[in-house]
């Protein structure tokens, strides 16, 4: 099983990193790091923390519109296309085909954001700058808040169209950004009949504050690497909950 | 002789819409394919063909009823080791280069990276396109992606062969090719289903056919006992035939020529070309030869779906009435209604 779930998700890689979409958003992120110099020159605030916050920031956006484009895209072209009938017709499940597709997703999303983050350390090396181990940690939680987003659009991929499948993904990427937002209504006491429901909703909900290091990095704070450590568990937990749905939904879908 | 494909009372239907009724694509299809056999699956546009063969490479799950590959259910990934599929108009990743799709595909079923790169170059020469081993699919016309797919359907050299119309899209010398491969893969004991529009090819490469109508199978047999059954005509050549004669056939002749004093008529039927014959040579006119000929294949599949469609008065020659060892209709299970 092994060997097939590794040989879908290299033809996977392949034909993501190949496709001139990926290329695309992959060079408007670098552009986005270029072009936070020039917001460096026009802050009245330190230059560098300016291209840090402005460039990560960027980076988030591009691991939302990559998990978009490839997750929720990716499997209705294959239906779309046929594509599947020669990999379904062979001695491969559907788990395997899915979870293929997943990791090799994860790996097109994981190389644009290490070379966009690289390309961002580069940099800031050059301006004059020390990449600090929280900008590290930021770009950590980059990749591990992509992990759980490419999950989620290729579960909403199965389950509706790509374009529906991609709002949701955006959606539940906003939401999965503000669930500190239930644990504050919990707090102020203003609804207490519906206190239990948000602090239920808060504790259940993917919370990727917990891999969002892009604050700490501005404000020059600690990094405390057990919580990235939590966080990425999470993120990998609530991943394998998504792509076991998935599956659970494309082994019952006709192709 | 083992069974290789075997479908049991496939019954399948389609919701086209939300508020639309389903609609049955299979009534209950049966039939069986033999080890070494070249098996043709006939029927018109929509007449199930391409649900019958998704649901036997595992694409499809049917509603009720089963598909077997060499025993096992066909939803079964490890029984799909020993098939080899080529789809209708395929299409594969299209960033890939043929080398690397072979390696995807290849390991999929199963082969080590060595026994690929071994089989590669041969097969890619085999099927014409070693030339393009490291162009990118995505460039490649309807044609060389056919030849594609039939490399990938063949790099694991699979016991059983099916192929969803391998022969549109095609140029003439890719029409032979394909044919050749096809009938390779005959001598080498394989067993190859088509699936084909083109019924000369069917005629040519079958052994066996079925027939589907509207979702159900309504006739099987080897091609010599369907055109067996099938009314035959016969091309009578004579001299010194009395002028009588000489009328009474050309009133019964779909064609008929005098020159020379010899007579040729093209008489239909079974029956009318022996009886005439026999009259030649009573009437002291010399035969000099009364040729059968047998309806082809097309112009058989062709007249069977509109007597069908139109059901006459059943004369001898007609393929329903005909006593060949073929399963007819009456044998097949016809529910009322598709499961839904």
């Amino acid at each position: 099983m092994r060997d097939r779930v590794v040989v879908l998700a290299r033809a996977t890689f392949l034909e993501a990193m190949r496709d001139k979409v990926l290329l695309v958003v992959a060079l408007f992120a670098l552009g986005l790091v270029l072009f936070s110099r020039v917001l460096g020159w026009l802050s009245v605030e330190d230059e560098l923390k300016m291209v840090q916050d402005f460039s990560l920031s960027g980076l988030a956006v591009l691991g939302l519109l990559l998990a978009m484009l490839v997750g929720a895209f990716s499997l209705a072209k294959e239906v779309e296309r046929r594509t599947l009938y020669p990999l379904l017709s062979r001695d491969v499940t559907r788990g395997e085909f899915l979870l293929g597709k997943y990791f090799g997703l994860v790996g097109a999303t994981w190389s644009c954001l290490a070379a966009a983050g690289g390309a961002l350390l580069v940099w800031i090396v050059l301006w004059g700058g020390q990449p600090t181990e929280a900008l590290f940690a930021a770009l950590l939680g980059l990749l591990c808040e992509s992990l759980l987003l490419v999950a989620v659009a290729l579960f909403l991929g199965t389950l509706t169209a790509p374009a529906i499948a991609a709002i949701g993904t955006c959606g539940f990427a906003l939401a999965a950004r503000s669930t500190e937002a239930l644990r504050e209504l919990c707090a102020d006491g203003r609804s207490p009949e519906f206190s239990t429901f948000w602090s239920l909703a808060y504790k259940l909900l993917p919370n990727t504050e917990d891999v969002n290091f892009i604050n700490a990095t501005t404000a020059q704070l600690p990094v405390h690497w057990s919580q990235l450590a939590m966080g990425a568990l999470a993120m990998a937990l609530w991943s394998t909950v998504f792509v076991g749905g998935a599956i659970l939904l494309f082994r019952r879908r006709e192709v | 002789m083992r069974t290789v494909l075997e479908v049991r009372q496939l019954v399948k239907g389609f919701k086209p819409g939300l508020l639309k009724p389903r609609v049955a694509a299979l009534r209950g299809v049966s039939f069986a394919v033999e080890q070494g056999e070249c098996f043709g699956l006939l029927g018109q546009n929509g007449a199930g063909k391409t649900t019958t063969i998704k649901i036997a490479t595992g694409l499809l799950a049917a509603d009720s009823g089963a598909a077997f590959l060499l025993g096992k259910e066909s939803g079964d990934a490890a029984a799909r080791r020993a098939l080899g599929y080529l789809p209708e108009n395929p299409y594969f990743h299209e960033h890939l280069t043929p080398r690397e799709g072979l390696m995807t595909y290849g390991r999929l079923c199963g082969l080590d990276r060595a026994t690929i790169a071994e089989r590669t170059p041969a097969l890619l020469e085999r099927v014409g396109l070693s030339d393009a081993a490291n162009r990118r699919l995505r460039g490649f016309s309807k044609g060389m992606r056919q030849r594609f797919g039939l490399a990938a359907a063949l790099l694991h050299e699979p016991e059983l062969l099916i192929l969803d119309e391998p022969l549109t899209g095609l140029d003439p010398s890719g029409r032979r090719l394909v044919k050749e491969l096809i009938l390779e893969q005959r001598r080498l004991g394989r067993t190859v289903v088509l699936c084909s529009h083109v019924l000369a090819d069917v005629q040519e490469l079958c052994d066996r056919v079925v027939v589907l109508h509207r979702g159900e199978l309504v006739r099987q047999g080897t091609i010599h006992e369907l055109l067996e059954s099938a009314p035959r005509s016969f091309e009578l050549c004579a001299e010194g035939v009395p002028e009588e004669l000489c009328t009474r056939l050309a009133a019964a002749a779909t064609l008929f020529r005098a020159s020379g004093g010899t007579v040729t008529a093209c008489l239909p039927g079974s029956d009318l070309g022996p009886a005439f014959a026999a009259q030649v040579h009573a009437a002291g006119g010399r035969l000099l030869s009364l040729a059968p000929e047998r309806e082809s294949l097309e112009a058989w599949f062709v007249r069977f779906l509109d007597e069908r469609a139109h059901p006459a008065a059943p004369d001898a020659g007609s393929p329903r009435s005909a006593s060949a060892p073929v399963e007819p209709l009456s044998s097949q299970p016809q529910p009322e209604e598709v499961s839904t």
